[in-house]
Order: structure tokens, then C-alpha cells, then sequence
């Protein structure tokens, strides 16, 4: 029962952060640090037997039976590319602690809480093999996200925590719609009601009802990737959050979308998204600029890296669709690369509002005169959103860009152009924060905790981007399961 | 040869730059203080000892080429990228260049930014270039090519932009860093094409797998936009951005914001030439496609004579060293596209060479005048910066091209390989362009150095300055011998040296002499007056001043239509159809809540009025 | 004797004027009387139609809203009583409050 054990520590630990409250308005911290560790213990017997991994699908598999008349089962279950995504997420559940440490400082117990239970449930979406669970944890995961943005945010949060839910909360409909309809065309053909992914998984609908299935789970998870035309959300959300909110988001809530294209979409509906991809890879292609063309013209510095992940997305749908082995596995580290350089970003964001008080490129400038370690840690994660290579995000694009080139060559160039934009968005960012002439006074440097919490994601990317086999090879181990000859 | 410890030296040769730059960035971030004396020996130490390895690989290596790998990079189904160097004449000439004009520059360096106050950062960002660089000439696949590549512009925008509190210096940073980038995502697509085509980034295995796939079959076929050919042009486009070529040249002025001796490294010696080093590395594929050939010598030609031009005219004496740094990598493509692979890399170390001189001493220059750039606000300075006006003589004279200095050898090389390839017209705009260069050159000599003092010098050049200009100073009189490795490599079997008329070589020599004569009438003497009134050649001047007004030409046609696109989509327009469902359900919202009034009578009427009314519909049916 | 159909129409009359009263009178109290005539006429259909078709239901059906009438007077005078203490009118198109 270790996956059980992961999830129920973070709930457990969520509900202990809400009653340590009363002792102390600093004890729920340190609650979710507590929790956070301790939910690593039960996966050590994968993480220490990492080189002994076979081929063999699942790490981990494990399932007890929960609402028997319909034949669901609290069915949890592990393989490479859930175990590359739930480690990112404890990791950034630590990192978006630490972004909090002081900024939050109102009902820190209520926001421990739902800071924990939002990364349960994101967990468990990583986890879960029954789509009715699968379900579940998706919506866990949504509604603690909703109050920390509506009670915690900036000024406009109100107006933010509703655009998240709404559109969020109509993907999941949709999606709800499509789970039903799949389990019931099952139900009808084999006459064996189940909600199990790998049963379903053999089951072979007819086109066009697999059609209509597969949009209603592509459009839920192509509004939290988010991809244009349904990414509105995203830089609302982000701009208007608390900053361990924005690392969340972009660290884990967003990969929860690619992660169900490649687990749902991708591998129970191959030919269906072999169909549509051509149209998919335009769209992709397009966010990436749009995303890019988009961030160059904000002025508020969090709704520019808000765009700047639209951008960075774009890149993972574009090597979702490419249905090649570089393009997936660059789908992949670009999930993870951009989990920690976008996230590290908005840490970064957040430190410069906590000090300033504001976040708009007109105000700032010139910070390197006052804080040069912020601003020498800023520019790293600036100059890694750009691509540069040695770093996480390059391994990842140039892995989708070469798989996806081998496949639509056109529409990959176009997205290459997106290397472009990106370096001028990127540069704006370091010019007109950290150089130039300074406009604002004097500001406290990063203190040791800072230090450490940029430091650990910054020796991530580079380890990412200088030695990410280990991380390919755990991936491979997902995607040899994968229908590769749809073709 | 001991084959291990070969490959650890060559190994240490880019790790040894990249620990110090290492150790100079972290310390600051955990606050631990460094002071200054050890900054300087940690970060001129690594680049000495790497040198002594590249002159240890010099005298060791007595194999054709030496390739070992140290690991894998990245390995996904048929992609396979490791960490692996290769050492060829080409490279080794490369390194060589690169540590030891680098290991000058940063010797330099110490006296020169004594009074800075970021010293440590400059020799962080320094030792970071310089590994990344020697990283990119090493590299025996395209992938750590362009991780070097990247790698070279990022410590090229960060030194531009040293001087960071002004936002001019970081707006020809980001110039820079942008106007690369574009060349370079073209050289990430020729990249995809490559292992799309031949199924590997290997540059040993491209050149020879394409050899294969793609055979020349007519030397004469041109205009043919064939794969090779797509290929060769997208490399170029990498190369045409990093060397500040046409028509990405014009962040190479802008980019003298810098501290002088980064332009002196990065922006003349070694960054600037990473171009020529790719084109000459990929010299088997381009050599399968005649069309890019041609397109790489026509880039180079036009280059050559419109940065020459430009540096007519200009003020700034970095602006001047700038634009004829373009000129002269615009020699060398010309002989790349000439075929002349080892001309080219024979230019390269030697306008490595004096144009290090010329900047360094440039340095000094600017150093002792209290920053002032204008040669016109100078004067009669050589009585008063004796070792400067030496410098900068000797680096005159080898820029122009005069007898016997290194630059002579070079460019008689490239002028007599262009006869030999019947590439007349290029000879001529070369011939023209050595004309220009010369009279430049002196021009620049003269106006600082005589007529009459318009300012005294405050100091002369420390001591710690003065020993890297006279070793670059003798290297750029008695550098011009070519290295017979870069002779051997590039040989190929068929081409014997066709000799010249008597008459061509001496014409030949006698351009560079007339021009510096000419320029010595005209600036010394004053004897053609030195302004010349007249409004449409003050036009000229001023067309020349702004280097062929590329930058407004691009301001024009791709950065204002950008800016406004941006600025028209700041809102989102997306965003609007969500917006207008917003204001589609509000306004039924307000509709309907008229009808919730409170007032009891109203609500029973619209009871009555419905009862009667289905009621009615109900019996009449 | 009374045919049928002055019966209805009496008992027409008499429901519209309840619906009249409702609709049109504004004090709460009257309201309350215009309901009571308003069950009042269906009590009388109730009678005429049981007299009519010999069938005692609709007798039995007067009864029950006798009783109903009762206890909703009761019950509706002592909220009225309330109401009036509170708001220390009858007004109903003052007493608006409940809107959305």
C-alpha cells in the first residue's frame, strides 16, 4: 500500500497542518515541510532499486475494491514517466513551502491545508488507474487550488479564482461525459461494467464514437496544459495567486494535462489522435508563438511568465503529436524542465514583490545594484526559459523539435521560431528588472533559505540538461508500452 | 602517444576555464569574499594551464585527428549524442588561438579593469567565454557544437551588457543576443534537417554519409536548391549571425559597449570567427554543394567591402576596429567560398593576432584619455603614448596589409587563391577592399597619433598591460607562418599553386602602400582638406556613418510592425470571447432578475396571467 | 329553482372577485380575505356539483376545505400579526424585501 500511504501522509498531514494552527501560527509550516519528507519514505523501495527496473509496466501496482456495484476499485498504480512526475511534484510541494515561509501570514493552518491536499491530489491523478478515481483526484485537486487563489491572491483574485474554476471545471465535465460514455459503449459491447484503465485500455471502440471520447478528454487536458484557445485562465490564475500557488501551478497542475494526453488520450485512442494530429501540431505550432508574441507585450511581470508557460506548453502537445520516440521523450523533460525553470520564475517574481511590493516592468529595473544574488539567480532562470543548451528546457525543446521534424517538418520550423521569441520575451525580463538605471530603493538580499530553495532547482536544471539519461531511460520505460506503430 | 593521457589533457583544456568561472560565481552567491589577488590568479591560472595543455597538445598529437568520447549525452531510440572532442590541425590551431590570445587578453585584463568595481564578475563571465568557446571548437558533434555556440553568445551578451546600469549597453546586449539567436535557430533547423536526412549529428560521420547520399555529380551546377544545399545554408545562417556577416551584421558595432578587451576576445579575436571555424570544420558537406560554396563567398564579398566602407567614415575608434573586424571576417568567408579552407583559418589566427593588438592598445588608448572614443578629440599623442603608437603601428601595418607583416601573408594567400579559381570579380572587390582597408587603417593612425594635441593623456598603460600587447605585438609582425596541419588537412590532391604574373603580385602589394601613402596626404599633410563641404556628400557620410543604414532599414521593416502587432494583442484578443460570454450571461442575468421584484401583486398576476393563458391553450387544443 | 348554470357563474363571479382582491388590493389583511372567497367559491362549485350528480364527495370535500380555510386563517392572521409588528405596516408593495 505505499502509493495509499504517499497519498494519505499529504491528507493526513494537510489536516494537522489546519489544527497546529492554534499552537502556533508558524507550527502548519513545518507541518507541510514534515509531510513533505515523510512522503518520500514509502516510495524508497522504488527510488533505491531504480537501475534494477525491468520492462515490466508498473513500479508499483496496487488496488482494493471501493464502490463494488459499480466496480470501481481505489486502483493506484506506477510506472516511470508517474514516478518522474510524482517526485516533481513533492519536490515543488517543498519549493512552493519555502515560497510561502513568509509571505503567508494570515490562517496559515487553512492554507497548509489546502496547499497539501491540492498536491494529494495531484498525486493521485499521477496514480490513478480507474478513470472514475481518476476523476476524483482530479477535482481534489482543483478546489483547494480555487480558495487558496480566492483568499490568498492579489487584488483582482475574486474575479482570477473564478475564471480558474469555471474553465477548469468545464474540462472536467467534459472529460466526466467522456469517462461515462466510454465505460457505458464498454458496458454495452462486452457487458461487463468497469472503470479499470487496463481493461478498458483492450477495449477497441468503433471510429467515431472514439472520436467523440477522445475530444472530450483532449479538450480537458488541452485547457490545463493550457493550450490557446482555451488558455485564458492561466495568466489570470497566475497573476492574481500567492507565489507558492503560481509554483504549484505551473510546476504541477499544468503537467497533470500532459500527463493525461500521454497516459489517457495517446494510448487508449491511438488511431483517433493519429487522425486529428496534423491539426493538433498546427495548434501547438501556433501557441508557441502566441504564447511567446503574448508574454513580449505584458507589463506585469507574473501574466509575462504566465505566457511564457502557454509558450513553453505549446512544446509539449507539439511533441505529444509528433508520434515519434525524440518528440515524447522531449514532451516529457519539457514537463519537467519547465516544472522547475518557469516555477523557480515565479518564486522569483514572488521574492521581488515581497521586497517591492510591486510587479510591473515599469516600476522596476535595476535590481542587480541593490540585490545581485536575486538578480544573478534571476538571470540563470531567465537565460534557462530562453533555451540555452547545457540547461533542462534545451534537452527538452531540441528533443521535441528534432522528433517532431522527422514528422511535420513545416510546422516544426515554425515552432523553432519560437527560440526566437522567446529570447526576446526572456531578455526583456533581465532588462528591464535587473539592469538598466535603479528606480526603487534599497531591498534585503536573498536570505539562506532563498539561497537554498533557487540553488536546488538551478543544480536541477543543469543536471537535466547535462546528464538527462537517467530521466530518458525512466520515461522509455512508459513509452515502450506505448502503441508506437499507429502509423 | 599515450592515447589516455592525451584525452585528459584535452579534457582539461575546457574544464579548466569553465572550474574557474565556476568557482567565480558561486563564491558570491554563498558570500564567501575573494580578494582581488586571488581572483586574478584563479581566473588567469585556469587559462594559463589550459594553455600549457593546448601547447603540450601541439607538440604531442602525431595523428591526423584524435577523437575521444567521455560520455553519453543524450540517448533516445536511433539519437545518440555523447561528450566527445575531436582534435584535428584545425582545432588544434583553434585552441591554441583561443588560450593563448585568450590568456594575453586576461593578463591584460588585470591592469584594465583594476578600478572596476564587478573585477570578479568580469573574470567569471571571461572564464566562462572562454571555455564555452573552446568547448564549441572541440566538439565532434553539432549538438555540444551549439552548446558551446549558445554558450559563446550568452557570455558575449552578458559582458556587452557589463556596464549594465546603462540601459544603452543592455539594449546592444539584447541586439546582440537577438540578432544571433536568429542565425542560430536557423542552424537548429539545418541541424533537424541533417539527422532527419543522414541519422546522426556526428560532423566526422555527416560529412562522410552525406558524401555518399549526396555525390557531386557536376562541379559546374549552380542555382540548384538541392538537400545539401538547404543544409549548407542553414549552417550559414548560423555562422553569417555569429561572424557579423550580411545581412546580421549590424550587432557588431553596437556591441563595442563592452569593456575593451572583451571586444578584443570575443568580438575580434575568437567568438566572431566561430563562423568561419563551422563552415571550415563542415568544409566536406559544403564542398558537395557549388551553390552554397558561391553564397558564402558572395556574403563574404559583399560583407568585406560594405563594412570596410562604413569604417571610412566613423568616429569612435571601436566603431572603426568593429567594422573592419567585419571586413576582415568577410575575407575569410571569401576564402571559405573560394574553397581556400586553410587561407581562411590562416587569416583568422593572424587577424587574431593584430586585431587583439589593435584593440588591446585601443585599451590602453581609451584608458589614458579618460574614455574618450572620438579619434577627433585626439592628437598628436605619439611623442606623449609612445608604446601605444608603437601598437598600434605595427597593428596598422598588419591590418593593411604591408610587406612582411602577418596579415601580408594571409591576405596575398586569399587574393592569389581567388586567381587561381578564375573568381575575378571577387578578386577585385577584395583587391578594392584591401585599398579601403589600408587607407582606414592610417587613417585612423594618423588622425589620433598626429596634427596637433587636443588633450593630454592622464597616465600610461601599467606594466601588467604593456606585456601582452608586445607578445601580441611580435606575434602580429612574425605570425604569419602557416601551420603545415592546416596545409595538410585541407590539401587536396589536384590543386597545385598556379604562379602569378609578376605583374599581378606587385599590384598586389603596391594597393595597400598606395593607400597608406594616400591616407598620409590626406591626414598627416591635410592636403586635400579635410572636410569635404558638399550636401550629397555629406549624405554619403552620413549613409556610411550608420554602416549602410541597416539598422534603421530593420527598424523599419521588422521591429516596428512587431512592436505594434504586440501592442495591438496586449489585451488578449482571445480573451474577448470569453469576455463576451461573461457579458452575454450578465446581461441575461439582468434580464431575468427584473422579474424578482419583491412586489408580492405582481408575482400572483404573472400567476393568474400564465394560469389563464395555458389554461386557455390547454381547452382550445 | 337555481339552474346549473347560474350556479357556476356565481361561483366564477365569486372566484374572480377573490383573484381581483388579490391582485389589486394592498393591504395584507385583505389579501388574506380575498383567498378565503376565493376557496369560499370552489367550496360552492364543490356543493353544486356534488347536488348535481347525486354523489356526496363533493360534500365531503367542503367539509375538508372548511377546515383548511380555518386553519390557514390561523395561521396566516398570526403571521400577519407578526409582520405587522415588525414592519408596523400591511403594505405589501412596501413589504418587497424577499426580492432576489
Amino acid at each position: 500500500m505505499i502509493l495509499m500511504n504517499l497519498i494519505l501522509i499529504l491528507l493526513v498531514g494537510g489536516i494537522a497542518a489546519w489544527l497546529c494552527e492554534s499552537i502556533s501560527t508558524n507550527a502548519p509550516k513545518w507541518v507541510a515541510v514534515f509531510s513533505l519528507i515523510v512522503a518520500l519514505y514509502p516510495l524508497r523501495t522504488v527510488l533505491f532499486n531504480l537501475d534494477a527496473i525491468t520492462s515490466d509496466a508498473w513500479l508499483i501496482n496496487e488496488s482494493i475494491p471501493w464502490i463494488s456495484r459499480f466496480n470501481i476499485s481505489f486502483h493506484l498504480a506506477i510506472d516511470g514517466l508517474s514516478l518522474l512526475l510524482v517526485l516533481l511534484t513533492l519536490t515543488m510541494g517543498m519549493v512552493a513551502v519555502l515560497a510561502a515561509w513568509k509571505e503567508i501570514k494570515q490562517r496559515t493552518g487553512f492554507f497548509y491545508f489546502n496547499l497539501l491536499w491540492s498536491l494529494a491530489g495531484v498525486v493521485g491523478v499521477f496514480c490513478a488507474l480507474d478513470l472514475f478515481l481518476f476523476f476524483v483526484f482530479w477535482e481534489v485537486m482543483l478546489v483547494p487550488i480555487y480558495l487558496l487563489i480566492a483568499i490568498w491572491g492579489y487584488e483582482n483574485r475574486r474575479y482570477a479564482a473564478m475564471k480558474f474554476f469555471l474553465f477548469t471545471q468545464a474540462g472536467g465535465l467534459l472529460m466526466l461525459l467522456s469517462i461515462c460514455a466510454f465505460v457505458l459503449l464498454h458496458y454495452q459491447q462486452s457487458g461487463e461494467l468497469t472503470f479499470n484503465y487496463l481493461d478498458l485500455l483492450q477495449h477497441k471502440l468503433s471510429d467515431q464514437s472514439a472520436f467523440w471520447v477522445m475530444l472530450g478528454f483532449f479538450i480537458a487536458f488541452a485547457i490545463k496544459l493550457p493550450i490557446v484557445p482555451f488558455h485564458n485562465w492561466l495568466p489570470d490564475a497566475h497573476t492574481q495567486a500567492p507565489t507558492a500557488v503560481s509554483v504549484i501551478l505551473a510546476a504541477v497542475l499544468l503537467k497533470t494535462g500532459g500527463y493525461g494526453l500521454i497516459r489517457f488520450v495517446l494510448t487508449i485512442f491511438p488511431e483517433a489522435s493519429y487522425d486529428i494530429a496534423p491539426y493538433v501540431m498546427a495548434i501547438a505550432g501556433f501557441s508557441v508563438i502566441y504564447g511567446a508574441l503574448m508574454a513580449f507585450s505584458q507589463q506585469d511581470l507574473k501574466r509575462l511568465v504566465a505566457y511564457s508557460s502557454v509558450s513553453h506548453m505549446g512544446f509539449v502537445l507539439l511533441g505529444c503529436y509528433a508520434f515519434t520516440v525524440q518528440a515524447w521523450q522531449g514532451a516529457v523533460m519539457q514537463m519537467l524542465a519547465h516544472g522547475i525553470s518557469t516555477s523557480a520564475l515565479f518564486a522569483l517574481v514572488g521574492a521581488i514583490q515581497y521586497r517591492y511590493h510591486t510587479r510591473s516592468l515599469k516600476e522596476l529595473g535595476g535590481l542587480w545594484q541593490t540585490i545581485p544574488k536575486l538578480s544573478a539567480v534571476g538571470i540563470f532562470f531567465v537565460i534557462a526559459s530562453l533555451g540555452m543548451p547545457g540547461l533542462g528546457n534545451f534537452v527538452a525543446e531540441f528533443l521535441v523539435l528534432i522528433g517532431s521534424f522527422t514528422t511535420y517538418p513545416k510546422l516544426t520550423v515554425v515552432a523553432t521560431s519560437g527560440l526566437i521569441l522567446a529570447a526576446i520575451y526572456s531578455l526583456v525580463i533581465a532588462q528591464k528588472t535587473f539592469f538598466g538605471p535603479l528606480k526603487l530603493g534599497n531591498a534585503i538580499d536573498l536570505d539562506n533559505r532563498e539561497v537554498l530553495m533557487m540553488s536546488s532547482m538551478a543544480v536541477l536544471l543543469i543536471w537535466m540538461g547535462l546528464h538527462p539519461q537517467p530521466l530518458i531511460d525512466l520515461a522509455q520505460q512508459t513509452l515502450n508500452n506505448f502503441p508506437l506503430g499507429v502509423q | 602517444m599515450d592515447i589516455q593521457y592525451i584525452s585528459n589533457l584535452l579534457l582539461a583544456v575546457p574544464l579548466l576555464p569553465l572550474f574557474g568561472a565556476t568557482v567565480l560565481i558561486l563564491a558570491p552567491l554563498f558570500s564567501i569574499q575573494i580578494p582581488k589577488l586571488i581572483v586574478s590568479v584563479i581566473a588567469v591560472g585556469s587559462i594559463s594551464l589550459a594553455a600549457i595543455c593546448s601547447i603540450l597538445l601541439n607538440i604531442e598529437l602525431n595523428e591526423p585527428s584524435f577523437n575521444p568520447v567521455y560520455g553519453n549525452w543524450i540517448q533516445v531510440d536511433e539519437l545518440t549524442i555523447s561528450f566527445g572532442l575531436y582534435l584535428d590541425a584545425l582545432s588544434l590551431v583553434m585552441i591554441s588561438i583561443i588560450t593563448g590570445v585568450g590568456f594575453l587578453i586576461h593578463l591584460y585584463s588585470i591592469g584594465f579593469m583594476d578600478k572596476d568595481k564587478d573585477f570578479q564578475r568580469y573574470f567569471a563571465y571571461l572564464n566562462l567565454f572562454v571555455a564555452a568557446m573552446l568547448i564549441l571548437v572541440l566538439a565532434d558533434n553539432l549538438l555540444l557544437l551549439f552548446l558551446g555556440w549558445e554558450g559563446v553568445g550568452l557570455c558575449s551578451y552578458l559582458l556587452i551588457g557589463f556596464w549594465h546600469e546603462e540601459t544603452k549597453n543592455n539594449l546592444a546586449a539584447n541586439k546582440a543576443f537577438i540578432m544571433t539567436r536568429i542565425g542560430d535557430t536557423g542552424m537548429a533547423i539545418g541541424m533537424f534537417l541533417l539527422f532527419f536526412q543522414l541519422g546522426t549529428l556526428n560532423i566526422q560521420q555527416i560529412q562522410t554519409s552525406a558524401a555518399e547520399l549526396w555525390p557531386l555529380v557536376d562541379v559546374n551546377q549552380k542555382y540548384n536548391l538541392d538537400m545539401v544545399t538547404i543544409c549548407c545554408l542553414l549552417l550559414l545562417a548560423g555562422a553569417v549571425g555569429k561572424s557579423g556577416q550580411l545581412p546580421l551584421q549590424s550587432w557588431l558595432p553596437d556591441a563595442m559597449a563592452g569593456p575593451t578587451p572583451v571586444s578584443a576576445l570575443i568580438h575580434a579575436a575568437t567568438m566572431v570567427t566561430a563562423g568561419v571555424y563551422l563552415i571550415a570544420r563542415c568544409h566536406g558537406l559544403f564542398e558537395l554543394s557549388p551553390f552554397a560554396m558561391q553564397c558564402v563567398a558572395a556574403v563574404g564579398a559583399i560583407t568585406l567591402f560594405i563594412a570596410a566602407s562604413a569604417a571610412l567614415v566613423q568616429n569612435d575608434v571601436k566603431r572603426i576596429l568593429a567594422y573592419s573586424t567585419i571586413s576582415q571576417i568577410g575575407y575569410m568567408f571569401l576564402a571559405l567560398g573560394a574553397g581556400a579552407f586553410s587561407a581562411a583559418v590562416f587569416h583568422l589566427m593572424t587577424h587574431a593576432f593584430f586585431k587583439a593588438l589593435l584593440f588591446l592598445s585601443a585599451g590602453a588608448l581609451i584608458y589614458s584619455m579618460h574614455h574618450e572614443h572620438n579619434i577627433f578629440r585626439m592628437g598628436g599623442l605619439a611623442k606623449k603614448l609612445p608604446v601605444v603608437w608603437l601598437c598600434f603601428f605595427i597593428g596598422c601595418a598588419a591590418l593593411a596589409s604591408l610587406p612582411l607583416m602577418s596579415g601580408f601573408w594571409s591576405k596575398e594567400l586569399i587574393l592569389g587563391k581567388l586567381l587561381d579559381q578564375h573568381m575575378y570579380g571577387y578578386w577585385l572587390i577584395a583587391i578594392a577592399g584591401a585599398f579601403i582597408t589600408a587607407f582606414y587603417s592610417f587613417r585612423l593612425f594618423f588622425v589620433i597619433f598626429y596634427g596637433e594635441t587636443k588633450k593630454e593623456p592622464d597616465s600610461q598603460p601599467s606594466r601588467i598591460m604593456v606585456i601582452p600587447l608586445s607578445i601580441l605585438g611580435f606575434l602580429a609582425i612574425f605570425g604569419g607562418i602557416q601551420p603545415q596541419g592546416l596545409i595538410d588537412m585541407f590539401s587536396s590532391p589536384d590543386s597545385g599553386q598556379a604562379s602569378h604574373s609578376i605583374a599581378i603580385v606587385a599590384f598586389t602589394i603596391l594597393v595597400p602602400i598606395c593607400a597608406v601613402v594616400f591616407s598620409f596626404f590626406q591626414f598627416k599633410k591635410g592636403v586635400f582638406g579635410r572636410i569635404i563641404q558638399s550636401s550629397v556628400l555629406n549624405q554619403i557620410h552620413r549613409f556610411l556613418l550608420s554602416g549602410w543604414a541597416f539598422d534603421w532599414f530593420y527598424q523599419k521593416i521588422f521591429i516596428d510592425p512587431f512592436i505594434e502587432l504586440t501592442r495591438m494583442n496586449k489585451s488578449d484578443v482571445i480573451d474577448l470571447f470569453y469576455k463576451t460570454i461573461i457579458g452575454a450571461s450578465r446581461m441575461l442575468h439582468n434580464f431575468l432578475s427584473q422579474f424578482q421584484n419583491g412586489q408580492l401583486r405582481w408575482y400572483s398576476t404573472s400567476l393568474v396571467l400564465f394560469s389563464v393563458i395555458s389554461l386557455t391553450f390547454l381547452l382550445s387544443r | 329553482m337555481i339552474t346549473e348554470g347560474s350556479l357556476f357563474f356565481f361561483s366564477i363571479a365569486l372566484f374572480c372577485i377573490g383573484v381581483f382582491g388579490v391582485l389589486v388590493r394592498r393591504n395584507l389583511l385583505f389579501i388574506l380575505i380575498s383567498i378565503e372567497i376565493m376557496l369560499n367559491a370552489v367550496a360552492v362549485l364543490f356543493v353544486a356539483a356534488s347536488s348535481i350528480h347525486n354523489n356526496s364527495d363533493g360534500q365531503i370535500m367542503y367539509l375538508l376545505i372548511l377546515t383548511l380555510a380555518a386553519s390557514e386563517v390561523a395561521v396566516g392572521l398570526g403571521l400577519v400579526i407578526q409582520m405587522y409588528r415588525r414592519s408596523k405596516t400591511l403594505d405589501v408593495d412596501q413589504l418587497s424585501s424577499m426580492k432576489g
